[in-house]
């Protein structure tokens, strides 16, 4: 299913720590910095009354909205959540937005969820089974999938790839499109001692639909780093962004922040950061296209 | 298919080592990263909904949901859910406790009734039908009725304090502001309010109600259950009637005699 999107630039993963502050600013018709949309969790609006949804439909009125789900367990083993299912369909139909994203892992357990992103097995198996499932949940949505690259602590199983070739294996079976987390490839490559640019390179960046970036923290008294979104962007994962949108082009970039959130103006203000990466990824882009 | 199916095997497997990871005991490994990540998350989540009880029970907490992940996990895919999956769970368990203070069930299931009014979906506009005593009662959705041993409802928000030995019945819902209101009910209100919610024709309502509480159903009872459902009314919670056609029995034409309606308020 082709993804038809015109949102671009850099937005915000809504969260509800600042969502009266937002209403605020959209009450006040006070500008909100460079976000250009939001990025939300449809999980945390769907089967729900009261103010959270009515917040949204007032911020839907005035911004472009990405949706963004953590709970349907793409790789997982479960059947899809029938209820889940309808009233997702149902969200992204009331908000118009071009496609549904979620991660490449899994989070069920036997009918059971973790609201974990567990990492899955690097086989073609594996890549056939999700493949398939992201293409039953384009059916039941009737909207567009994007898979999104995880951050992972180990690998389970033996792997017969590398974890870029199974994104791309991923991705050329469904047809579906990625959501680039460059902090989880930054991540991913600081825990394995790998080059993440090296793994930019091997993913089919014509594919990317939408980039992520984030901060994270090193686990105490180890040297593990964990992909906490709880931290300002490093100026190493605001590179990979710009060295990705010069060879990507215009696609939205959404600057997530999950715990020890900031003031909205400080958040504003990192996403500023984050809008001249993308900027400077443009311009590069443009300066190789002049030659 | 073949291939899917090995990719299957392989995720069964890697299910299998992760959930024994996520119920085991703390490892410093980098599996064990997941332990404690799945735990962070959840327990986050469900001390967002019920923080007057996690500070109550202080450790005990989280060594609650502790004991709740190994022995269980969550079912939804709402992480919001978790919370009343973790009571439901837990409450039984600590009833048995004799050293958890004997009220914090009471407390957990009024804050998550909190929660689940506070976000409840609501079921639409007034339905323009006036209550009769042949129809069950249209509600706006977000209201429940709470039966308590502890005046849980009376603990003061943000504070310790320990509630009174009181039984109590409330009604929660949530007001066209979004808050959350509390009616402290009376033992007949909460019996007739609690079996129209659950879907009971008015006039069943009450006469079910009285017999449960062996309350005479006279005026006294028939003018106040008019008052109540007008009030709610009043407060957005009753819609009016709801639209169902059923068979009218003897006793709601009894009832139906005696004026145990709420007129055109509502």
């Amino acid at each position: 299913m082709a993804v038809r999107s015109t949102i671009t630039g850099v937005g915000l993963g809504l969260r509800f720590d600042f969502l009266d502050d937002v209403l605020a600013r959209l009450e006040a018709d006070t500008p909100l910095g460079p976000a250009r949309f939001f990025e939300v969790a449809p999980e945390n609006y769907m089967r729900r009354g009261g103010f959270v949804p009515a917040a949204l439909e007032r911020i839907a009125a005035r911004y472009p909205l990405l949706s963004h789900g953590l709970s349907m367990s793409l790789g997982g083993l479960d059947p899809f959540d029938d209820a889940y299912m309808r009233e997702l369909a149902a969200f992204t139909r009331r908000f118009h937005v071009p496609f549904h994203s979620d991660h490449l892992c899994f989070s069920g357990i036997a009918g059971r969820m973790v609201h974990e992103l567990l990492p899955l097995p690097l086989t073609r198996g594996a890549a056939a089974h999700v493949a398939a499932r992201v293409r039953e949940a384009e059916e039941r949505l009737g909207l567009p999938m994007v898979v999104e690259n995880i951050t992972r602590y180990v690998v389970p199983g033996a792997p017969e790839m590398s974890e870029a070739a199974f994104v791309a294996e991923v991705l050329d079976r469904s047809c579906a499109k990625l959501l680039l987390d460059v902090n989880n490839v930054y991540v991913n490559a600081i825990n394995d001692g790998t080059d993440p640019v090296a793994f930019l390179e091997a993913i089919p960046l014509d594919r990317v639909a939408a980039i992520h970036v984030a901060g994270h923290e090193k686990r105490a008294g180890t040297d593990l780093v964990i992909d906490t979104h709880g931290a300002d962007v490093l100026g190493e994962v605001l590179s990979l962004l710009t060295w990705t949108i010069e060879r990507t082009g215009p696609v939205p970039v959404v600057l997530e922040r999950d715990h020890a959130i900031p003031p909205l103006d400080e958040l504003l203000g990192e996403l500023g950061r984050v809008e001249a990466a993308y900027q400077a990824g443009l311009a590069a882009r443009e300066a190789r296209a002049r030659g | 298919m073949a291939e899917e199916e090995e990719g299957r095997a392989a995720i069964a497997e890697a299910t299998a080592a992760f959930a024994a990871v996520v119920r085991g005991p703390p490892e410093q490994t980098r599996r064990g990263v997941y332990r404690s990540l799945v735990r962070r998350g959840i327990l986050g989540a469900v001390r967002a909904q019920m923080p007057r009880t996690a500070m109550a029970l202080g450790a005990r907490f989280e060594a609650t949901v502790d004991l709740w992940l190994d022995e269980a996990l969550p079912s939804s895919p709402y992480l919001r859910d978790t919370a009343a999956e973790l009571v439901g769970w837990a409450a039984a368990r600590w009833a048995e406790d004799t050293s958890v203070p004997p009220w914090i069930s009471d407390l957990a299931r009024f804050e998550v009734a909190r929660f689940e009014v506070a976000a409840a979906e609501t079921a639409g506009e007034p339905s323009g039908l006036p209550l009769a005593l042949d129809r069950a009662v249209a509600f706006g959705g977000a209201a429940q009725v709470a039966r308590y041993s502890w005046a849980v409802n009376r603990l003061p928000e943000g504070a310790p304090g320990e509630p009174e030995k009181e039984p109590t019945a409330v009604l929660l819902y949530r007001d066209g502001a979004h808050e959350v209101r509390c009616l402290v009910l009376s033992p007949l209100a909460a019996e007739i309010l609690a079996r129209l919610l659950g879907g009971a024709r008015l006039g069943e309502a009450v006469t079910a109600a009285c017999a449960a509480l062996g309350e005479p159903l006279g005026d006294a009872v028939l003018r106040g259950t008019a008052e109540v459902l007008a009030d709610l009314g009043e407060r957005g919670v009753v819609l009016g009637a709801a639209f169902e056609q059923g068979n009218h029995d003897h006793v709601t034409h009894a009832a139906s005699e005696r004026g145990i309606v709420a007129g055109e308020r509502t």
